[in-house]
């Protein structure tokens, strides 16, 4: 049904899919609140250079994962490692500079702050200023300055922002809101991108414009992207792979194709009568 | 995507570079009438005017920490009085210079405020502001205890001498005073202005916004926290060290939790995110309970009230709202 967004190039390895190590691996990745099981041995390989599309449905467990890929929460079993590293030893602060940024399913930006502002704290870990140098304002912290707004405005064009660059977020339109959180996340140069639902509460026209800057995202920039998504459309036109979970287990994984195909996703997804 | 843009009304923040030239213009400003100011008035006024912009001081470390980190405190009357007492102690005891309290004062509370701060980290809101209050509470019978009153001098306090212009300096020691707290008060809100609008100071804004989504973005909001804790505590801990040297007295009973309730007051008033409007804080929270004793020696509590809930009703979001929206106005008329 999409056919404008462009299909992946299946033949074209990365450096990094030749070297053999995915750029992610979730292994056995179990959680549970209470009673209940939020993620039941999960795994799955990212390779470099790929969209991954994470599907199923309300409370698969999509948002459990990624809160745990970012270290807001720590996973009770198994480990997950980014470029061959378990990252579960790092704190959520850290993982921005160690190449994972996200954006959120409900938006979570700086609402008070101008959109230039929210993008150039994406790119606070790639800077190193303290408290002194800033209140005095040293010439190297200005300098860092300079490079961080200059990177921002790079952003900023990229997303077609710069109209509203100096607007406060809270007064934009959501589907702006968006691409101010994807500026922001993208700020911090990451290599693997998490993005939580981006589609959600865009239009038609809106979520077509989306996939097209995904894939260019991913081809232009070299930033890896897992991608949860309920709109099927856009998930199954820009994944290279796609791995649907239900009920906190991986029921499927494979090619949008194979997937969409796939007797327990339809299940998941249409309830046990569908067939 | 674009065409949403343009169906939202133009309420655009100001051009940040056109900004700064007019901030640049009404600090040159006000710091010109600031130093005219002593030679112009009576002694007692130079003195009130002194202390406003101790409070001022005092009120924009308590905005570092509320206002631009979201952390609430009704404690800070507790950090005054620590910088206040350094002070005292180390001039009447230690025959230090008055000068060189400042930095004591100022190092003696950040570390305290930043100790303080790290078991903040657990509390939010209304518990952390039951926790700084408990503080306040705590300080003023710490000071009169036995064990502290060979420094402290118990309820009795400390008396300190003035200090005279240095350099031979035409100066009576009130406009000496005056000049010496104004070139603090600058250094010190130069200092904030450049830090909120730094890496540093968007980080200490983010988290008060979105602590998650500031963590997410590499911001170790622990850290951050505590280390705003503690440079809020340094500008109250500074403002507490002048206060002392300018009213060349301490005593417990000064530091109650009143006079937390009286910064809390001055934030608000001035404008809760402002540094500017801090200096409107410290000017009411000065002058205004004067002027109510004025009005009525007998209601001059009640008098207070009704002009705080007056001024609140006509600056709802402080002085720098107000200050904001008839720029903003004349902004409008002109283009
Ligand atoms: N912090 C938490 N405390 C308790 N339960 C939680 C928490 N976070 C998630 N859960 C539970 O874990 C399960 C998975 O939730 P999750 O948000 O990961 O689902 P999801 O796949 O993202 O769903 P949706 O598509 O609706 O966003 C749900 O049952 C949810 O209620
Ligand atoms: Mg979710």
């Amino acid at each position: 049904m999409h056919s404008t967004v462009l299909l992946p190039d299946a033949e074209m390895p990365t450096a990094r899919e030749a070297s053999g190590q995915p750029l992610l691996a979730v292994c056995n990745v179990g959680v549970s609140f209470g009673g209940i099981v939020a993620l039941d041995n999960v795994s799955f390989d990212l390779p470099g250079g790929n969209i991954l599309g994470l599907i199923g449905p309300n409370g698969a467990g999509k948002t459990t994962l990624f809160n745990c890929i970012s270290r807001l929460y720590t996973p009770n079993r198994g480990s997950i490692l980014f470029e061959g590293q378990n990252i579960l030893h790092a704190s959520a602060n850290q993982i921005a500079a160690i190449g994972i940024a996200r954006t959120f399913q409900n938006l979570a930006l700086f609402r008070t702050m101008s959109v230039f502002d929210n993008v150039r704290i994406g790119g606070h870990s790639q800077s190193r200023s303290d408290f002194f140098s800033d209140a005095a304002r040293l010439p190297w912290v200005r300098h860092e300055e300079k490079v961080l707004a200059a990177e921002a405005w790079d952003l900023i064009d990229y997303l077609d922002l710069r109209e509203v660059a100096h607007r406060c977020v809270a007064d934009l339109p959501f589907g702006t809101q968006k691409r101010v959180e994807l500026a922001r996340a993208l700020a911090a140069r990451p290599r693997l991108l998490l993005l939580d639902e981006p589609a959600g509460g865009l239009n038609h026209h809106e979520v077509d414009e989306l996939g097209r800057l995904f894939r260019r995202v991913c081809d232009e920039r070299r930033v890896t992207l897992l991608l949860v998504e309920h709109h099927m459309g856009l998930v199954m036109s820009i994944s290279d792979r796609v791995v649907a979970l239900d009920f906190g287990r991986k029921i499927a994984e494979g090619i949008p194709a194979e997937v969409q195909r796939d007797p327990d996703v339809i299940r998941a997804y249409l309830g046990p009568f569908a067939q | 995507m674009q065409q949403n843009v343009k169906d939202v009304p133009a309420v655009a923040m100001p051009d940040a570079t056109a900004m700064k030239r007019r901030r640049i213009i009404l600090s040159a400003v006000a710091i010109t009438v600031a130093i005219i100011l002593p030679f112009v008035v009576k002694n007692f006024l130079i003195f009130q005017l002194t202390l406003a912009m101790v409070y001022a001081i005092a009120i924009l470390g308590l905005n570092l920490l509320t206002g631009f980190n979201g952390q609430f405190s009704l404690g800070h009357s507790a950090f005054f009085a620590i910088g206040a007492y350094t002070a005292a102690i180390l001039m009447d005891q230690g025959e230090v210079a008055y000068y060189w309290t400042l930095p004591a004062a100022g190092a003696a509370c950040m570390i305290s405020g930043f100790l303080f701060g790290l078991p903040a980290l657990r509390l939010e809101g209304i518990y952390l502001a039951l926790a700084t209050f408990s503080l306040a509470v705590a300080m003023p019978q710490l000071l009169k205890s036995s064990p502290l009153e060979p420094w402290t001098g118990g309820v009795q306090g400390i008396t300190i001498l003035k200090p005279d212009a240095p350099f031979g300096l035409p100066l009576n020691s009130d406009q000496w005073l005056y000049i010496f707290t104004l070139a603090v008060l600058i250094v010190l809100f130069a200092a904030a202005a450049n830090l909120i609008d730094s890496r540093t100071g968007r980080a200490i804004v983010a988290i008060r916004d979105n602590s998650t989504a500031a963590r997410s973005m590499g911001i170790n909001v622990s850290l951050y926290k505590s280390l705003t804790f503690g440079v809020s505590a340094f500008y109250t801990g500074v403002a507490g060290a002048l206060g002392a040297i300018v009213i060349q007295f301490v005593a417990p009973d000064s530091f109650t939790f009143v006079l937390s309730i009286g910064l809390f007051v001055g934030l608000v008033i001035g404008g809760v995110g402002s540094i500017a409007g801090t200096l409107f804080g410290g000017l009411f929270v000065l002058f205004v309970p004067n002027i109510a004793e004025a009005i009525s020696k007998g209601l001059a509590g009640a008098v207070y009230g009704v002009i705080l809930i007056l001024v609140i009703y006509v600056m709802p979001s402080g002085a720098a709202g107000l200050v904001r929206l008839i720029g903003s106005k004349i902004a409008r008329r002109t283009s």
